[in-house]
């Protein structure tokens, strides 16, 4: 049943993102472009700097109920997703002002300033949405496994 | 040794990432240097450090020796950290809004202005290189001692 609750979530918020980004006619590959991942993911790795690939990969699993442990506490767990999603946002919001830094340098050219400043939003759509659609639910769900016990 | 390695993969994916984006243009390193904001970083996090107790630095200088915390030691130095840099971050705020105003209040010049506005940029890109670097990863350290409280497993 959780599995499916899961499914529909994910297809829901894909059908939203289609729709809107279709309904300001924006082609879904400029918003999700593929270095501004890149950047993102920059941050994500921070996290191995205090946590093992052991610990991170066992959050991971008690967070999306495939893992029944109890070699690593919940808030703790928890903890290590909400990490995870504040670093994205922190290396998003860094490349963010870089570019902003970028474009306003070149202010007397308008031509280019649209653009740079579209760029400078995309890897905090990625941090965002990786953290609001991936990492909250996930929390989440480790919290109700907090209050069950 | 884990926290260097990690230090290293992130700069190369960094680099990755710059490499194989041609909309960002990268200017020479002293391009970002804000004397101001560099000043203000230093004596913020000075006054703010002020906060702090014989203790905190005594646990700071062991947690970055990789030495075993106490959990009150940890506790202590998390909550002191947090305080200052709760205190250096509106700091920055209000200076950075304070430097819009007066930015603000002459657009005639739009290359001018657009010069201005960069260097009122810089002072927060400190800050999130601070945090991102240096507070955040501390705040994880003493945080997993806190947490790995062996009485809620």
């Amino acid at each position: 049943m959780k599995w499916i609750k899961a499914l529909f979530y994910v297809l829901f918020i894909f059908a939203g993102v289609s729709l809107t980004t279709a309904m300001n006619g924006m082609p879904i590959d400029t918003i999700f472009e593929p270095t501004a991942f890149i950047f993102v993911l920059a941050g994500w790795v921070f996290i191995f700097a205090n946590y093992s690939l052991s610990e991170v990969c066992l959050a991971l699993g008690q967070a999306s109920g495939l893992v029944q442990s109890n070699a690593q506490s919940l808030a703790m767990s928890q903890h290590i997703i909400a990490a995870i999603g504040n670093y994205g946002l922190l290396a998003a919001g860094t490349i963010n002002l870089v570019t902003v830094f970028a474009a306003l340098a070149n202010l007397d050219d308008p031509q280019a300033l649209g653009i740079a400043f579209a760029v400078s939003l995309r890897p905090l759509v990625w941090a965002l949405t990786a953290k609001v659609f991936i990492g909250i639910p996930l929390q989440h769900n480790l919290r109700h496994a907090q209050m069950e016990v | 040794m884990r926290t260097l390695i990690t230090y290293v993969i992130s700069a190369l994916i960094l680099m990755i990432a710059v490499i194989n984006a041609p909309y960002l243009k990268v200017y020479p390193l002293y391009y970002y240097n804000d004397t101001a904001s560099l000043a203000f970083l230093i004596f913020g996090g000075l006054g703010a450090a002020f906060l702090w107790t014989r203790q905190d630095f005594k646990t700071l200088a062991q947690l970055l020796m990789g030495r075993e915390l106490s959990f009150k030691a940890a506790q202590g130095l998390l909550l002191n950290l947090e305080k200052s840099w709760r205190i250096l971050a509106y700091g920055g705020l209000f200076l950075g809004l304070l430097g819009l105003v007066s930015v603000l209040y002459d657009v005639s010049d739009m290359a001018r202005l657009g010069n201005s506005l960069a260097l009122s940029i810089l002072f927060p890109l400190y800050l999130l290189l601070l945090r991102w670097w240096v507070v955040a990863p501390l705040i994880q350290s003493l945080k997993k001692v806190t947490l790995a409280d062996p009485f809620e497993l």
